[in-house]
């Protein structure tokens, strides 16, 4: 028989420093391909419609002057040829420059600097929420599946994507602002009160790193009732995702394998079926979370969040075609950064993974 | 129109298709969760399908039903839920319950609508993709996936708003916003068929590529893309209501349940307002996802699992 | 021979499906002795993997277990969870069908071949370490020690079978039961996973309980065979007489299936008709649809197994070799319930 020795040629080390950086090479490439195509996307949508950019902006009475339409267009080089604006948009991308909005006349950079951290902390709060409260449901719906627990379970993370949004955040703002009192009613700080310094640009963590304790309650408050409504949309996929996954593993020959050791249940939970089902959870929450950073539009609009959503918003109704392009770039960055942490939290966790 | 046919798929309650004889020891655990699986699946399909039966019927004779006209204004506004008015009235003394009933009639038909709209042109252009390759496939995948790298309410809101804030710019939008997942699901589909013996010998007999795209693949790809419909009608109802509640899609004075969220929300004081339709939409969506859900698993897991999006 | 290790005694393991409750095993006796290589042969659906998991405590929630598991004298059904779960994996080892799944994909070969060791007997890390090392030279993996920092996916097949091996045998047990230990594997590679098991029963004194379809690889270690069909034992005896003589039609069958048969020069034939499932049990004789020799009573009685001289037992009252009347069995055996009566049309 045999005995071919084992090949264990790639045991060393399996992320190298040069493994890597040809990784990130490669999806820096492909990202910026996806970023350019994205702004043709946008530009091509928002140039061949019938909308008028200028009658959004400058309201009936300018428009039936002539002479303004075309100081304005002119001033935004909208009286140039489509695919030239295009190129001229592309060379000012280039050098980092995404144009001046035109609804609030700021640098659309700084406009999403300012909204970023907002949404970013509120994505962040959501994530965390769901994903503890989503893998142990998901979790415990596995372990007894078939009975009881698992179909209320089930329902109710049915019942939690089936919810629209906007709606969940107006309930649970007449109940626990409206009714109850226990929660602030929007924005990120109570009226008249300084954020702390910024560091982050989230609140919540700027007052800790000043440690300013009130301010973070504050803060936090403020953050609870938009976070929930987030959340209770991520808790529902994080539950289906974790419950298949976990069962997908639970019937493997490994953990039969483990529980005929004679290790303890906890151990065999812990580390022969957990362990494999996070890969999957994995992807879904840096999904998720890519989805919570741009789909907060609604909750945004609601609680008078003055995060990206609610700029997307302005941006969208305004057809401020400078905003919406630096937005949607915003927002195929994240996912393009997101992918790649997925990609490389995956070839940690699994050593069958190779970056490519 | 055709709702009905499309809901008439929706609805039919999935029947277990394995007969229930396979319980062999070694695979015990997985006739085990077969065994296990009705006693909540099923009800759930039906629930579903009883709950979209429900609406179907209101929304086609919400005037019979309804106990005032949508738009009427005729009564005290803000009036609380009494037995006169079960669900109260609004700021303008509308009854709320005729508006949330007469509000089936605007969310199942273009939501039905859409999906439909949306799989013809994304299963097309996807199984075209597919069938021929090369350059094709090439141009519409990309395409898709940059529509696909957008975010949904991002787009749509980009599309609605450059459009004009109307209910059909909205539907619009979310079409642009939906084609691309049928599109994904068809051409692996397409791929996966297109090297079996079938197509090779309708090929060989001299079928044209889209005779054997039409009569060849299209049984094999209908199934999992129906499915994809069924749970996609859910997210189209909720996209297409989100952009009414921000005012980029039904115009006052509608009575399209996500403007009328919209309105509850400007008087939140008054919780009636914007709670009935609310729940109107969650119930709709949720026997959408009762029934996507019961359908998905009749589907192979591998197909299953390229719909797990 | 020496006592009995491990006696099974009218092991019955009952499963609800969606029809109702069956037996998955039904009255299955058998004996494995100190040292002994047993081999439990039999298709998909005979009952031998959950006889094998009965013993093992591991079988799934739903199945209800009757009958006695003495192991060195103590009965393991109905033993409680704690005392099982010490049982396992110190006394009583596994080893799975499929090496290229048995071992757990994402974890490396030193936690896989320690975390038992140090959990029953309280050793160090660098302790079970050391042992894990000494374990991968019995199963002649070359360079063990690198092999300890390795996953399994960079070993070949049979390489990680004998990790599994290692991984089971690395507390020491008394009881060594494979799952179809060669049947993903390569012939050649199945052959040395054959005798390595053989060498190593004879090096560290520990019976081992083969469960395979195949009887190519039960004759080649086996000391004493027991074919299962439909849960019940129909035959049983040391691997040369059954081998040379199978009496059971359904043994028979067996080995016409043979690639190369043992009963020398036949056709490799299959046998006719599939086996049956828990919800579509025949009445009778379990193996009467798909039997050569089955006359009307084989439809209704269910034959009693009986020793037939050489340690050999039988359960066939029609007996190819010896043509028996199917009335002196019958007398022996007051209607058993056996199947539940609608079965018996």
């Amino acid at each position: 028989m045999a005995l071919a020795a084992p090949e264990l040629s790639r045991r060393a080390r399996r992320v190298t420093p040069a493994g890597l950086a040809r990784f990130l090479a490669r999806r820096l490439g492909t990202g910026l391909v996806l970023v350019v195509g994205i702004t043709l996307v946008a530009f091509v949508i928002t140039h061949l419609v019938p909308g008028n950019p200028a009658a959004a902006t400058l309201g009936q009475t300018a428009m039936s002057d002539p002479t303004i339409v075309k100081a304005w267009d002119h001033q935004y080089g909208l009286d140039k040829p489509v695919v030239e604006q295009y190129l001229i948009y592309l060379g000012k991308l280039a050098e980092g420059n995404l144009g001046i909005s035109e609804h609030d006349n700021n640098p659309v950079l700084s406009d999403l600097g300012q909204h970023i951290p907002a949404t970013l902390e509120l994505a962040l709060f959501a994530i965390v929420v769901s994903t503890a409260i989503g893998v142990s449901l998901g979790l415990l719906a596995a372990v007894r599946r078939g009975r009881t627990a698992d179909g209320v379970i089930r329902i109710a993370s049915l019942a939690g994507v089936s919810m629209p949004t906007f709606w969940v955040a107006l309930v649970l703002f007449i109940v626990f602002f409206s009714k109850l009192g226990w929660f602030p009613s929007g924005g990120r700080l109570d009226p008249g009160v300084t954020p702390p310094a910024t560091i982050t640009g989230m609140y919540t963590v700027d007052a800790i790193l000043h440690g300013q304790w009130s301010l973070f309650v504050q803060a936090l408050q403020h953050l609870v009732l938009p976070g929930v409504t987030l959340g209770i949309f991520t808790i529902g996929t994080m539950v289906r995702f974790t419950r298949a996954s976990v069962l997908e593993v639970v019937n493997n020959d490994y953990v039969r394998a483990a529980r005929a050791k004679g290790l303890p249940e906890w151990t065999v939970v812990r580390r022969h079926v957990l362990r494999p089902a996070l890969l999957a959870i994995t992807t879904v929450a840096g999904l998720a979370f890519a989805n919570l950073l741009s789909g907060t539009v609604l909750v945004e609009n609601i609680y008078g969040w003055p995060g990206i959503g609610e700029y997307a918003y302005q941006s969208a109704i305004n057809l401020d075609l400078p905003a919406i392009m630096g937005v949607s770039m915003f927002v195929a960055l994240v996912y393009i950064v997101i992918n790649l942490l997925v990609d490389l939290a995956y070839s940690l966790l699994d050593p069958r993974i190779e970056l490519r | 129109m055709s709702i009905t046919s499309t809901l008439g798929v929706g609805a039919r309650p999935a029947g277990s298709p394995d007969s229930g004889s396979a319980a062999t020891e070694e695979r015990l655990t997985r006739s085990d969760r077969a065994a296990l699986r009705p006693s909540w699946r099923q009800p759930l399909a039906l629930t579903g399908g009883a709950i979209l039966l429900g609406w179907v019927v209101i929304a086609i004779f919400a005037p019979l039903i309804a106990p005032h006209p949508p738009n009427l204004q005729f009564a005290a506004p803000f009036s609380p839920p009494s037995r006169r008015y079960l669900f109260g009235t609004d700021e303008l003394g509308r009854d709320v319950l005729s508006r949330v009933l007469y509000g089936a009639r605007i969310s199942l038909p273009l939501g039905a609508l859409l999906v439909l709209v949306a799989m013809s042109i994304g299963s097309l252009l996807g199984a075209a993709a597919g069938f021929f390759g090369g350059v094709i496939d090439t141009v519409i995948m990309r395409l898709a996936d940059l529509f696909f790298a957008f975010p949904g309410i991002i787009l749509a809101m980009a599309v609605a708003a450059a459009l004009g804030q109307s209910l059909t710019h909205a539907v619009l939008a979310v079409i642009v916003v939906s084609w691309p997942s049928y599109a994904r699901l068809s051409r692996g589909l397409v791929l996966g068929a297109r090297h079996s013996e079938y197509v090779a010998s309708a090929r060989l007999f001299g079928s044209s590529g889209w005779r054997t795209m039409w009569f060849e693949l299209r049984p094999n790809v209908a199934g999992p893309i129906l499915v994809l419909a069924a749970l996609d009608v859910a997210n189209a109802i909720l996209l297409l209501a989100g952009l009414s509640f921000l005012g980029l899609g039904a115009q006052p004075p509608a009575a399209e349940w996500g403007a009328m969220v919209s309105e509850g929300a400007n008087n939140f004081s008054y919780w009636w307002i914007g709670l009935f339709p609310g729940l109107a939409i969650s119930t709709v969506v949720l026997a959408f996802n009762f029934v996507g859900d019961a359908l998905r698993d009749l589907l192979d897991p591998r197909t299953a699992r390229m719909l797990g999006k | 021979m020496s006592p009995d290790l491990l006696a099974i005694e009218e092991l019955t393991v009952r499963l609800r499906t969606r029809r109702g409750i069956r037996r998955a095993v039904d009255g299955v006796s058998f004996a494995v002795g100190s040292g002994e290589i047993v081999g439990l042969a039999g298709e998909s659906g005979s009952g031998k993997t959950l006889t094998a998991l009965a013993l093992l405590g591991l079988l799934p929630g739903g199945a209800r277990v009757s009958g006695r598991v003495m192991f060195e004298g103590r009965d393991l059904v109905g033993l409680d969870r704690r005392r099982l779960r010490e049982l396992r994996g110190r006394e009583i080892a596994l080893v799975s069908q499929d090496p290229m799944t048995a071992l757990h994909p994402l974890l490396r070969i030193d936690v896989q071949l320690t975390e038992h060791v140090r959990a029953h007997l309280g050793l160090s890390k660098a302790e079970a370490e050391a042992r894990a090392v000494e374990l991968l030279a019995a199963v002649r993996i070359p360079g063990p020690a690198a092999a300890l920092g390795a996953y399994p996916h960079q070993f070949s097949g049979g390489m990680r079978q004998r990790i599994a091996i290692a991984v089971a045998l690395a507390c020491a047990p008394k009881l060594l039961v494979a799952d179809e230990p060669t049947t993903a594997l390569d012939v050649t590679v199945q052959a040395g996973i054959l005798r390595l098991l053989d060498n190593l029963r004879h090096e560290h004194g520990f019976s081992v309980l083969i469960i395979t379809h195949d009887l190519g690889v039960l004759s080649a270690v086996a000391d004493r065979l027991v074919v299962l069909y439909g849960g019940r034992v129909v035959e049983s005896g040391t691997t040369g007489e059954v081998l040379a003589s199978p009496r059971h039609p359904y043994t028979r069958g067996l080995m016409r299936a043979l690639p190369g048969a043992v009963g020398a020069g036949q056709a490799m034939t299959p046998i006719a008709g599939s086996p049956p499932t828990l919800d579509s049990m025949p009445g009778g004789c379990h193996f009467h649809p798909r039997c050569d020799w089955a006359v009307e009573s084989c439809f209704t009685v269910v034959p009693a197994r009986r020793e037939i001289g050489g340690g050999r037992t039988l359960a066939c009252d029609v007996d190819p070799l010896r043509r028996e009347g199917p009335e002196t069995a019958a007398a022996d055996r007051d209607g058993e319930p056996g199947l539940e009566p609608e079965l018996q049309r």
